[in-house]
C-alpha cells in the first residue's frame, strides 16, 4: 500500500502491542509472535505514529529534530511507514485533511542530532517456534474482568514481603 | 466478546447459564466424591500470590502429585471460612467416578481455542473458562472463585500437569488478582530476587538450579508471578516448587539427577531444598541468560531496550491466555525501574551463583 503525505498513521492495536523505552520501540505482532524493534530515528517516528500523526507532520518533526533535508526525511518516513503497514503494525487513515487535530509532538530524543536512516528490525524466531501452534486467546478475549467479581471473601488479604 | 484467531470457534451451550450448569454438575460430582471417599480426600491450604487458596484432592496419589508442586506455598487455613480461591479435583481411576461431562460437552462453550495441546473454552461473558487436555478436564468459575476438575489417573499425568498443575486456569486467577504470569525464573538472596527471563533452552533452569544448589533461595525456573506495588516496586511470587530440565542438562547436576521423576525431567526443588524456597521476594535485578563458549560465566550491564526485546515476546507468547497490552506496559515499567544485566553462561556451573551474587551486589549499590 502506498502511503501519502496527507495520510495519518496510527498503531494497529488489533495486531500489535508496543512500548517505547529509552527512545527505542519494541513492537510485537501478537497474532504470530513476530517482533520488531525501531531504534533511534525509528523510535522517534514510532512515538509520532502513536500520536496518530499525519505523515507530513512526522516529516516536519524529523526534519526539525535532526536538521536533515526535508526531501530525505520525506523519503525515509514514507519508506518506513509503508514497511510498517506491510507488516500490519500500523493503520493508515487516508487524507487526514487540514481539520485533523495537530499531533502533540514528543520531545526530541536525547542525542538526536545524529541522524540515522530509520530501520525496522524484524525478529521471527518466536514465530518459527509458534508456527505449528494456533493463536492462543488473549486476556481481552476473556471479557469478564475482576471488577465484575463478587467480592473476595473477607479475611483473604494478600501477604507480601515488605 | 469476539473470539480471536482462526482457531477460535463458536459452538453449542453458549450461554453463561449453560456454562454455569456444567460447572455446577462438576461441583456436584466432586462433592459426592468427597463424601464417598472422605478417607482419601486431602485438604490443604496455601498462599498463592499472598492470597489464601484451599485445594481438595480426592485420590491419594493425585493428592501427592499436586501437593508436591505447591508444598512450599503451604499455609495455615485462612481466618475466614472461605479462601480467595478453592480448587477441587478428583482422580477418576482412584475414586471410580468418571467425569460427568463427555468430551464434546467439555468443549461446548461460546468460544473455543486449541492451545498448548489442549482445548481452552470460555463462556460468552468470559466468567467461566475451561481447559481439557489428555483427558484432564478443569473448569474455573471466576465469579465464584472456584476451580473444579478431574484427572483420568494420577499415574498418567502429563509433564505439564506434574510440574505445573492448573497452570492455564491459574494464570487467569492470578491475572484477576493483579498478578501477572511471567515466563522467567526467579532466585533470591536475603529477600531480594533476580528475575531470569528467556525462552526455552536459554538457560533459565540451569541458572535457577545452579543458584539453589549453591545456597541461594528459589522461587521458580520457568513461570513466576509479578505484581507492581503502589510504590512502583515489583514483587515476584513463586507459583510452583518444581523445575523442568532436559535430561541431558540434568546430568550436569549429579546431586539432583536421581531425584527427577523418571523420564519426565521434572524435579520438585521443594523436596530437596525446603528451606531455600521463597514464596515471594522483591525484584532487585533482571539477568538475561546468554550461553557463551567460555568456561567461566560473566556479568555485564544490559541495555534496557535489549532486555525488553527478550522479555516481552517470550512472556506475551508463552503465557496462556496471552496477557497483551497491560502486561507489555508493566514489563516496560519493570525494565525501566530495575537494574538489568546480561549473564553470560559459561560451562562452569559453579561460576553462575557467583555471578548472581555479583548482580545482587551491583543492584544494591545502583
Amino acid at each position: 500500500m502506498n502511503v501519502g503525505s496527507a495520510d495519518a498513521l496510527s498503531p494497529n492495536e488489533q495486531e500489535a502491542v508496543a512500548e517505547v523505552i529509552d527512545n527505542e520501540a519494541i513492537i510485537i505482532r501478537v497474532s504470530d509472535g513476530v517482533y520488531y524493534s525501531l531504534d533511534k530515528t525509528g523510535g522517534f517516528i514510532w512515538q509520532l505514529i502513536q500520536q496518530n500523526g499525519k505523515v507530513s507532520d512526522i516529516v516536519d518533526a524529523v526534519t526539525r529534530c535532526y536538521g536533515i533535508p526535508q526531501q530525505q526525511a520525506h523519503a525515509d518516513v514514507l519508506r518506513l511507514a509503508e514497511e510498517l503497514v506491510r507488516e500490519r503494525l500500523v493503520c493508515v487513515s487516508p487524507n487526514a485533511g487540514p481539520n485533523a487535530p495537530p499531533a502533540a509532538l514528543p520531545a526530541a530524543p536525547a542525542g538526536a542530532t545524529a541522524y540515522e536512516t530509520p530501520r525496522l528490525n524484524v525478529y521471527s524466531d518466536m514465530s518459527d517456534l509458534l508456527a505449528l501452534d494456533p493463536p492462543a486467546p488473549g486476556m481481552s478475549d476473556l471479557a469478564w474482568g475482576p471488577t465484575d467479581t463478587e467480592p473476595a471473601p473477607a479475611g483473604t488479604a494478600r501477604t507480601e514481603p515488605a | 466478546m469476539s473470539a480471536s484467531g482462526p482457531h477460535a470457534t463458536t459452538c453449542g451451550a453458549a450461554t453463561p447459564d449453560a456454562c454455569a450448569a456444567r460447572f455446577g454438575r462438576m461441583c456436584e460430582v466432586f462433592d459426592a466424591v468427597r463424601k464417598r471417599h472422605a478417607d482419601h480426600v486431602r485438604v490443604a491450604d496455601y498462599r498463592f500470590g499472598g492470597r489464601p487458596v484451599r485445594i481438595q484432592v480426592a485420590g491419594a496419589a493425585l493428592s501427592d502429585r499436586v501437593a508436591r508442586a505447591f508444598a512450599h506455598l503451604a499455609a495455615a487455613p485462612p481466618e475466614s471460612a472461605a479462601p480467595a480461591l478453592r480448587i477441587d479435583v478428583w482422580d477418576e481411576e482412584a475414586t471410580g467416578v468418571a467425569c460427568p461431562l463427555t468430551g464434546p460437552e467439555q468443549c461446548a462453550a461460546a468460544h473455543v481455542w486449541s492451545v498448548d495441546h489442549g482445548v481452552f473454552t470460555a463462556s460468552e461473558d468470559g466468567s467461566c473458562i475451561g481447559f481439557c487436555c489428555d483427558g484432564a478436564f478443569t473448569m474455573f468459575d471466576r465469579r465464584r472463585h472456584r476451580i473444579v476438575g478431574c484427572r483420568p489417573s494420577a499415574g498418567r499425568l502429563s509433564r505439564a500437569e506434574l510440574s505445573k498443575p492448573f497452570r492455564i486456569l491459574l494464570s487467569v486467577w492470578y491475572h484477576d488478582n493483579d498478578i501477572h504470569m511471567f515466563h522467567a525464573g526467579l532466585v533470591a538472596r536475603d529477600g531480594l530476587g533476580v528475575l531470569i527471563p528467556g525462552r526455552e533452552r536459554t538457560g533459565k533452569s540451569t541458572v535457577a538450579l545452579s543458584c539453589v544448589n549453591a545456597g541461594m533461595d528459589y522461587a521458580g525456573d520457568d513461570f513466576v508471578g509479578l505484581r507492581r506495588r503502589a510504590d512502583g516496586t515489583f514483587v515476584g511470587h513463586s507459583m510452583y516448587g518444581s523445575a523442568c530440565v532436559a535430561l541431558e542438562h540434568l546430568a550436569r547436576f549429579p546431586g539432583l539427577e536421581p531425584h527427577a521423576l523418571e523420564d519426565k525431567a521434572v524435579l520438585y526443588v521443594s523436596d530437596l531444598y525446603a528451606d531455600r524456597m521463597k514464596a515471594s521476594v522483591r525484584i532487585a535485578a533482571l539477568a538475561l541468560p546468554c550461553i557463551v563458549d567460555t568456561e567461566r560465566s560473566r556479568v555485564r550491564p544490559a541495555r534496557r531496550p535489549d532486555v525488553l526485546l527478550r522479555l516481552a515476546p517470550s512472556t506475551l507468547m508463552y503465557v496462556i491466555p496471552r496477557p497483551e497490552r497491560q502486561l507489555m506496559r508493566l514489563m516496560r515499567e519493570l525494565v525501566e525501574r530495575t537494574p538489568c544485566f546480561v549473564l553470560e553462561l559459561g560451562s562452569d556451573l559453579a561460576s553462575i551463583p557467583v555471578c548472581m551474587a555479583d548482580i545482587l551486589d551491583r543492584a544494591a549499590s545502583s
